[in-house]
């Protein structure tokens, strides 16, 4: 708590510091100047920073310093101080990451309000761009880093059998970097926020208002922390395992973090990078993206689909560990093709890379390119079956348990499915022409993002949320949401397809009258949509307070995070865990993933089989 | 930032130390391949918008120069961090000043090239913008890896690590390597690249 | 603070010779760069393995790349 206050008076005291300190060096006098605002931030940053316990930390073993003896918070002051528990921090980015998203879903109710029928509604188009950009880098935030670092830190170590993270200090780090992300993003609108989209291009971002500098110096720090984080999860899977915790044995949910760490701590760069370089041209007019100058947008958007076309598989793929997670144990039977799976996540891996280039299609690029990747594109469909087939063969046969998780995951399968299929007409060369800018591609997305990820977020958050707040959720409650939910979801986004189809653009607040039914269906709905979160605030809030007191284990499953208290003690485990088979051994006879040792006080080893 | 991943053993650390040393090495080892990626978007960025084209006025003998400063660099620090292996104190505190030293005056030629660099292809130019991102972000990690030897040499001074605990010494050298990789791809790409 | 073994010493030798032999090669093939940009035209396609070798060095002799599956070994 203390630090947290220290690190906001720092950071403040930081960026006035550095602002005046620039104006006085470069000899400017004017207060937007963009140069100076880059200045401050990193001033600011530092400061935010070394406050909040960094310096505490890292900064006075570095410097030789004694280590200062500071009385840990206890209690709920935790999850406001500089802690290094990675059930904390797991908690910290999902609270705080749900409540961006319930914040950029209100913008997404404001944007259908005003498109509910042709003309202007209740906005000016300007405004409609900015509140249109500040949904979609929201999400995308929250679509990056919700399950991956919510679910990721605070399940990971549970079920590997590891006590923590391997670097506790960088995971807090690299949550504690959130929040200036979000100031800087819900800051963007008082300096004339930014109106180019969640993508950011030139030479749109180069010319448009101030706002645009808060969002590339958010941004940059955004994939900073995602890059940390990504570091550690990969550090700690691969040397932190349980005894016995074979990468053959590893629950599949780990996997698909481990292989969408690996994206981003890899490609999270080029996302930096192409920001700087806009940066640098707005700041300081380098010309990389200015045709005057000889430069190119185009580049611009290599760079940056080099790292969002991956940067959807670093969304989806944790969504597909909690799919297959919650499939296998309320399905009662083992996961299908395990090995084919976490091949298929592999496979992605390396593929995503090498696809960017179906989103520019129509952007003039050389024409030679489009037929690559337009196969390689549709290459990435055979893993991705792969893994479906797994989730099909998983419920095939098996004893349905029909709890809410469940009934997430089961939406899941239809939405992905539909996002699936519509996919290949954005990646076809000749269909993509037509449908590129409009509407279908945004119902293509949310239904692989939104119908995807998101469901799966939301089963995660049900299935795991006894275990998290030691509470169970009212079930009712839950399965009244999940079917709100579903038909919400569906209803908004199919009319999307039909307007898109026929033409209607995205990314612009007025259209002709033509689409205006088609508009009024998905805006009546998306309200409806809307509500359906009103009642999951509620079912988490009391259900946190009046529910009732979980077992360890409600759900009867196999892996290792459920064979400890609920809420797990800070230690994780009260002996050491030793595991035998594989993580889905139901209806197996004798059939054993893993039991608790004997308590080893002294030192928890590497998981390496001998 | 690259000291950010020097996880020495904390007061929760409940790892062993041979594993804590696995991760650390993983660790550091990762955000290296991340590093390079960083470095492979603005060189990728050179190539694409100017394909091997090199502008006339380029000063060959001082990039020259401080390209053979920054290998001697490394060299220096491969035997600081062997000298501390060894429990060589007064190897590892010459090699490692020899490391601060060369680092210095790579940064004092950079500064040249910068002044140069102004003069004839000034950032708002296409050449000029390619090449003061890139010298720009190395020598930023350069200066980064300067302030981590400089902690190291003054921990050391102060009686910190020996023969089984250096993990910092060789953290802050491998990233004065990871440097030196970087450059030897930015000085072909910046200054010897030709069609 | 112990002082260097007999074994250390002569460990250190043998580092040492290593130390420069990378060094002399990763000179001479900066020189052979250098000469090939600043007297041929057409160089991209020697550069390329050349800089691929010099970074190879470094990563294997002076980053000890190994250690990453070979935990236990001396570096």
């Amino acid at each position: 708590m203390k630090r947290v206050a220290r690190g906001l008076g720092l950071g403040i005291a930081g960026w006035l510091i550095g602002l005046n300190l620039a104006a006085v060096i470069r000899g400017t006098q004017h207060v937007n100047d963009q140069a100076n605002i880059g200045i401050a931030y990193v001033f600011a940053l530092s400061g935010w920073l070394l406050g909040v316990g960094v310096w505490d930390a890292w900064v006075r073993g570095w410097l030789g310093l004694k280590p200062k003896a500071e009385e840990p918070d206890e209690g709920w002051r935790r999850y406001f101080s500089f802690c290094t528990d990675h059930k904390v921090i797991g908690i910290q980015y999902l609270v705080t990451f749900v409540i961006v998203f319930l914040i950029a879903g209100l913008l997404a109710m404001f944007m259908r309000w005003e498109l509910m029928s042709a003309g202007e509604t209740i906005m000016n188009k300007a405004t409609f761009n900015e509140i249109m950009s500040l949904h979609g880098i929201l999400m995308i935030s929250v679509a990056v880093a919700g399950v991956l670092g919510g679910f990721g830190n605070y399940l990971v170590p549970l079920q590997i059998g590891a006590d923590d993270m391997a670097f506790p200090r960088l995971n807090a780090l690299s949550y504690w970097l959130i929040p200036p992300v979000a100031i800087m993003l819900l800051l963007a609108p008082l300096a004339g926020g930014f109106d180019s989209g969640w993508t950011a291009y030139p030479p749109l971002s180069e010319t448009n208002d101030v706002g645009q500098v808060f969002f590339i110096l958010a941004i940059i720090t955004f994939g900073l922390s995602s890059i940390l984080g990504g570091l550690n999860l990969l550090t700690t899977v691969t040397t932190m395992r349980a005894k016995g915790m074979k990468w053959s044995r590893l629950p599949i949910f780990t996997w698909s973090v481990f292989s969408a760490s690996i994206l981003s701590v890899l490609i999270t760069q080029f996302f930096a990078a192409s920001l700087l370089m806009v940066f640098l041209g707005r700041a300081i007019g380098m010309g990389f993206f200015d045709a005057a100058k000889g430069g190119d947008p185009i580049l611009y958007q290599h760079l940056f689909w080099f790292y969002s076309h991956p940067a959807v598989y670093i969304m989806i793929l944790p969504g597909f560990g909690i799919l297959l997670e919650v499939l296998s144990h309320f399905s009662r039977k083992p996961l299908f093709a395990y090995k084919l799976t976490v091949g298929a996540f592999l496979a992605i891996v390396v593929l995503s890379v090498v696809v960017w280039a179906h989103h520019m299609f129509t952007s003039g690029m050389s024409n030679t390119l489009h037929g690559p990747f337009m196969i390689l594109t549709e290459a990435i469909s055979v893993p991705t079956g792969i893994i479906f087939l797994s989730a099909l063969g998983t419920i095939w046969r098996g004893k349905l348990w029909l709890k809410t998780p469940m009934l997430f995951a089961l939406a899941m399968v239809f939405n992905f499915l539909i996002g699936g299929i519509t996919g290949i007409f954005l990646a076809d060369v000749a269909t993509d022409m037509n449908l590129q800018d409009t509407y279908f591609v945004v119902a293509h997305f949310h239904y692989t993002i939104m119908g995807g990820e998101i469901f799966a977020f939301f089963a995660g958050i049900y299935y795991w949320y006894p275990k998290v707040t030691g509470r169970m959720y009212n079930e009712a409650m839950g399965k009244i949401h999940a079917i709100w939910m579903f038909i919400g979801f569906n209803a908004v986004f199919i009319p999307l397809f039909y307007v898109g189809v026929q033409g209607m653009n995205r990314r612009v607040a007025d259209y002709p009258l033509a689409y205006e039914r088609g508009n009024l269906v998905a805006s009546i709905s998306a309200f409806v949509l809307g509500c359906s979160f009103l009642l999951f605030t509620w079912n988490m809030i009391w259900s946190r307070f009046k529910g009732e007191k979980a077992p360890s284990n409600p759900w009867n499953a196999t892996t290792l995070e459920w064979m400890t208290e609920s809420p797990p003690p800070e230690h994780n485990f009260e002996g050491t865990p030793v595991v035998h088979d594989s993580p889905y051994v139901y209806g197996l006879e004798d059939g054993l993933h893993a039991e608790l040792g004997e308590q080893e006080p002294e030192l928890v080893g590497a998981g390496r089989p001998e | 930032m690259a000291a950010a991943t020097v996880e020495a053993a904390g007061h929760h650390d409940t790892l062993d130390p041979k594993t804590r040393l696995r991760a650390n090495r993983l660790g550091l080892w990762i955000f290296i391949a991340s590093e390079s990626f960083l470095f492979a978007a603005v060189i990728a960025a050179r190539f694409y918008l100017l394909g091997v084209d090199r502008p006339e006025h380029l000063n060959q003998e001082l990039a020259l120069l401080i390209t053979a400063v920054l290998l001697l660099s490394s060299v220096s620090a491969f035997r600081a961090e062997d000298a501390m292996a060894h429990n060589d104190r007064p190897a590892f505190f010459r090699n490692m000043s020899a490391t601060l030293f060369f680092g210095l005056v790579f940064m004092v030629g950079v500064f040249f090239e910068y002044r140069e660099g102004m003069e004839f292809f000034p950032p708002q130019t296409l050449y000029g913008s390619v090449f003061f991102i890139t010298i720009g972000l190395h020598a930023f990690h350069v200066l980064t890896g300067m302030i981590a030897l400089a902690l190291v040499i003054n921990l050391a001074a102060k009686g910190h690590y020996g023969r089984d605990d250096y993990w910092g010494v060789e953290a802050t050298v491998k990233y004065w390597h990871f440097v030196d990789v970087a450059w030897v791809f930015i000085y072909p790409a910046l200054y010897l690249v030709s069609w | 603070m112990t002082t260097p073994s007999q074994a250390d010493i002569a460990f250190e030798r043998g580092r040492r010779r290593i130390g420069w032999a990378v060094f002399s090669a990763l000179a001479v093939l900066t020189v052979v760069e250098y000469l090939m940009a600043v007297n041929l035209s057409k160089v991209l396609l020697w550069m390329i393995p050349m800089a691929i070798a010099k970074a190879a060095l470094i990563v294997i002799y002076f980053m000890h790349i190994r250690e990453l599956w070979h935990a236990e070994e001396e570096i």
